[in-house]
């Protein structure tokens, strides 16, 4: 069997377990609990594109066409190197996130397997599509489920997350839509290898506006102020294991949407193409949101008095570091802003899921409550530590890595404004996450707060560990890594072809 | 990796030796151990405090003979340590390290990144010489830390204020220091720096006028001092970076000097306030021949040390601009030290009540005898210039003509103290922003901008709306207005 067709089945087969996991529900709760290893099939399959790279020497990209149909009708699944790099990454955290989310009891308010099966073909499908009306689509499935998921709680404060999540969502979709639509008037098409080449002849403004409504689009999903607004409300009002798994792997999807239609379509920096520098224009806009996300982001997790709000915050600034390698955009610069956004999705959803453990064990996430968290829990500790290090930017973690050859290209482009504001990003997060460990690790317990036995314990201590693990592998292997990325980047273009 | 130990191993077992590292290395290890002896005699300090003395001044003066910037970084860093270590000895260690730590990383984590930049773009790890770019901004940013350059100074005179006074004259010796020597290794010569060495001379002149309590004087003096040095060491002109090395040597001496009669008189006459320390000309005839010495070499009176640096600082510096800012800076510093002495040492009036903390006869012979020394070696490196560095020019010594043209500028400074301190001080106090204000402003600017922010962030989903929605507005017009 050729190796081409096997994008489908990372869309099908959690697809096809939405359904099956409904009869699930109807088996005691204590079998219920391995239906999660249908995440982890999902998983497996989502490592064998890298793995088959790097040991078997795969070609990518591994292009399906679904049903034989011609580029320009029908749905064409490109799985490239991005693609391979950020699947592996993705899935577990899909798979770790579902194993701490997953409260075993009679009563479930939502039907919790079907949406996170739902959530994985969603995040799949839309970093192998190749084509935009499919991208938004599983962009759809992808919100829908995460909205579901946010409320997933059911207490008020997680229903008004939700609904803020949702409106910003919606609005975000908008854009996206009427930007699709835009270029799908001008050039006839959706394919993104044939909008490549339609896109010189059709109308400049046309083309222009449509961009910037697809732009628009992605940032509200990706928080980029001024659209950061849902991300602190929806991240603290959901399910810390949720909220890690929507900042590590639905923003990094998207992520990898905006890089399909940047640097792929509109030939960003990367390719001197006659007539593809449609995103040119867009430059200044990357880097003054960038810059401003990096500031807004930064300064306002300084003041929060909630863990994951704080972590939210910093979310922001981490996208807003990623948005100023992408305003560079060299070869270089986009592989060190893929390489960042793999290890913000560990370091990240592995905070939120030190901060689930927290919350299961305290009943909140006031960084006040949480005095004397880490008392007695090494494991806990080394694993907060390392996070909040990458986070910051600091040696010997992947996080310095990426960072590091972010403010390089930055420097080597002559915006030194750029480098030096994020070097102060990561000099003002020093205070907060030392404040915040300083409390967890050091602090008393307030004795207002009741302490509950965490039920999770076990996948969050796996889930922490395997994040500490990735950011330092990550970190020694990090040459390999951004050899790895820097092909990714000069293949953006050959999956559409 | 392996790129970068090779590279090490070619260039990290030949020294730099030239005479102006020698020379440097050389002042630094005499004053560190007249100054270690000094302590020694002066109070007892733990065990860790005399490691961290040990470690800072030794790695002071090993720093200039580093050739690659593997070994300058550690030794550098090493430097902080042992600083860090004796701070850590003292009374009020957290506040200390709080004040001194953060800057010492940042300037760390700034050279790291210039010189990976620099090695990045040269591939090799020897020193960047002149004419390399990558990475200088970083550079030089750190190397100004270091130096306590006028706006990034404050953990200097934090510092240098609250330590106990021994451990102000080990410290005296080698931070900034290090500071100068590293612009005059990684940095080119220019004009610009000629320039910001004369303004940074002048202004800390002017701010350690209007200060009343004797350490921060001495602080911004040194920064004022470090202003002339890097005047000289960072001109393109060889005989300025000569001069400014020379001057460098020069202030380790005196200004060692001056910290350790400061040490010695503060317990006796109980007060660190310059205005109302008197008698001690009457008290003690040592201290008042010390101290004399010691002001008369930072404003440059022949036939002592500072004068001969200074003047050969105005004869080699290329920027007009420059020498002058350094005869207003001479001038401020002959009224500044005219004022110390006059209320410390030769005030006429009744004698305070006498504080004695009963040190024994030898230390405090020990310690007397260590600024005598002090003093003659001033007088003597007037003197005999040459013997002490040799790269000096012939003309570097006192003639009669020298001796008369260089008495000029101290003069007037000291005339100005007698005839026209109470307005300049006026002035001063009236139109300088002090550090506590300007960091009160940027804290104030920054919990402002917090606020404001804070304040925008409502939550409510409407006005988040009007954001996502103008956000899109402006960048469709942007989109569509850009050609």
């Amino acid at each position: 069997m050729s190796m081409d067709q096997f994008p489908v089945f990372l869309i099908a087969v959690p697809l096809t377990l939405v359904p099956l996991s409904f009869f699930v529900f109807k088996l005691h709760w204590s079998v219920r609990a391995f239906a999660i290893w249908g995440l982890g099939l999902v998983t497996l399959l989502s490592w064998v594109p890298l793995t088959g790279r790097i040991v078997f020497d795969l070609e990518l990209p591994l292009l399906a066409y679904m049903g034989n149909w011609d580029p320009e009708l029908g749905i064409v699944l490109g799985l490239d190197m991005v693609a391979a790099l950020l699947l592996p990454v993705m899935n577990t955290v899909i798979l770790l996130g579902a194993s701490i989310g997953y409260k075993p009891s009679e009563h479930v308010p939502i039907p919790f397997f079907p949406l996170w099966f739902l959530l994985a073909a969603g995040t799949n499908g839309l970093v192998v599509t190749s084509d935009l009306f499919n991208a938004y689509v599983f962009l759809e499935i992808t919100s829908i489920c995460s909205h579901a998921l946010v409320a997933y709680r059911g207490d008020g404060y997680a229903f008004e997350s939700a609904f803020k999540y949702l409106v910003a969502g919606l609005v975000g979709s908008a854009f996206l839509l009427w930007g699709i639509i835009a270029l799908f008037a001008s050039t006839g098409t959706l394919s993104l290898s044939v909008l490549v080449e339609r896109l010189a002849d059709a109308p400049g403004p046309l083309v222009a506006a449509g961009f910037a409504l697809i732009v628009c689009g992605l940032f509200v999903k990706l928080a980029i102020v001024p659209f950061h607004i849902w991300k602190p409300d929806g991240l603290s009002g959901a399910p810390s294991a949720v909220a890690g798994t929507l900042s590590g792997v639905v923003l990094s999807a998207a992520l990898v949407l905006l890089l399909r239609v940047l640097v792929g379509l509109g030939g960003l920096g990367t390719v001197d193409l006659v007539g593809r520098a449609i995103a040119e224009p867009l430059k200044g806009v990357l880097f003054a949101l960038g810059l401003a996300s990096v500031v807004v982001g930064h300064s306002l997790a300084l003041v929060q008095s909630r863990l994951t709000r704080m972590l939210a915050y910093s979310s922001v600034g981490h996208f807003g570091v990623m948005l100023l390698a992408l305003s560079v955009s060299t070869t270089a610069a986009v592989a060190a802003l893929l390489f960042h956004a793999m290890n913000h999705a560990v370091m990240k959803s592995g905070m939120f899921f030190l901060a689930a453990g927290a919350r299961a064990e305290r009943g909140g996430d006031r960084i006040r409550a949480l005095g004397g968290y880490l008392r007695g829990k090494p494991l806990e500790t080394i694993a907060c530590a390392v996070f909040m290090l990458a986070l910051i930017g600091v040696p010997p973690t992947a996080g310095f890595a990426s960072k590091w050859a972010i403010v390089v290209q930055l420097v080597q482009a002559g915006s030194l404004v750029a480098a030096v504001i994020v070097a102060l990003g990561g000099v003002i997060s020093v205070p907060y996450y030392l404040r915040a460990f300083r409390i967890m690790a050091g602090g008393t317990t307030p004795t207002a707060v009741a302490v509950q036995a965490d039920p999770r314990q076990f996948a969050t201590r796996a889930a922490l560990t395997v994040g500490v693990v990735y950011l330092f592998a990550a970190f020694v292997l990090s040459g390999s890594v951004f050899a790895l990325s820097e092909t990714a980047v000069t293949s953006l273009l050959e999956a559409l072809l | 990796m392996s790129g970068i130990t090779a590279a090490v191993l070619q260039t990290v077992n030949t020294p730099h030796i030239e005479s102006g590292a020698i020379f440097v290395s050389q002042a630094i290890l005499l004053f560190g151990l007249l100054a270690l002896v000094f302590v020694a005699l002066h109070t007892r300090r733990s065990a860790l405090w005399w490691v961290g003395a040990i470690v800072h001044i030794g790695a002071g003066a090993l720093l200039p003979y580093t050739a690659d910037m593997v070994s300058f970084f550690m030794i550098w860093e090493l430097i902080t340590v042992g600083a860090a270590i004796v701070l850590v000895c003292e009374p009020d260690a957290h506040g200390l390290l709080r004040r001194y730590l953060p800057w010492q990383l940042l300037a760390a984590a700034l050279l790291l990144s210039g010189f990976a930049l620099h090695f990045a773009e040269s591939g090799s790890v020897a020193l960047p010489a002149a004419g390399v770019t990558a990475g200088r901004i970083l550079i030089g940013i750190a190397v100004a830390i270091k130096a306590a350059l006028m706006p990034l100074h404050l953990w200097m005179v934090g510092t240098y204020a609250r330590v106990r006074p021994g451990t102000a004259v080990v410290l005296s010796a080698v931070a900034t220091k290090i500071g100068v020597f590293g612009v005059y290794r990684l940095l080119p010569g220019s004009i610009s720096l000629e320039i910001l060495g004369g303004i940074m001379a002048t202004v800390a002149v002017l701010y350690a006028l209007r200060q009343n309590r004797l350490r921060p004087f001495l602080a911004f003096h040194i920064i004022s001092q470090v202003g002339y040095m890097i005047a000289g060491v960072g001109s393109a002109a060889a005989a300025a970076q000569i001069a400014g090395l020379y001057h460098l040597g020069n202030h380790i001496v005196y200004k060692g000097l001056l910290f350790m009669v400061v040490a010695l008189m503060v317990p006796m006459t109980g007060t660190p306030n310059i205005y109302s320390t008197r008698g001690m000309g009457r008290r003690s005839f040592v201290l008042t021949v010390a101290a004399i010495a010691g002001a008369l070499s930072i404003s440059g009176v022949p036939p002592f040390n500072g004068y001969i640096s200074k003047s050969l600082l105005q004869y080699s510096l290329v920027s007009p601009v420059a020498i002058h800012l350094l005869t207003i800076a001479g001038i401020g510093t002959a009224l500044s030290f005219t004022k110390f002495l006059w209320h410390g040492f030769l005030r006429p009036g009744p004698l305070p009540q006498a504080h004695d903390v009963g040190e024994g006869l030898i230390a405090r012979t020990g310690t007397r005898t260590i600024t005598v020394a002090l003093s003659l070696l001033c007088l003597l490196m007037g003197l005999y210039p040459r013997s002490f560095f040799a790269e000096l020019p012939d003309s570097a010594g006192i003639t009669q003509q020298s001796f008369e043209s260089g008495l000029v500028w101290p003069v007037v400074g000291a005339a100005l103290f007698f005839i026209l301190y109470g307005p300049i001080l006026r002035v001063l106090l009236v139109t300088l922003p002090g550090s506590t204000t300007v960091m009160n402003l940027l804290r104030s600017a920054g919990t402002r901008g917090l606020q404001l922010m804070q304040r925008q962030h409502t939550g409510d989903i409407r006005r988040y709306l009007g954001w996502a929605v103008g956000g899109t507005m402006l960048l469709w017009t942007w989109v569509l207005l850009a050609p």
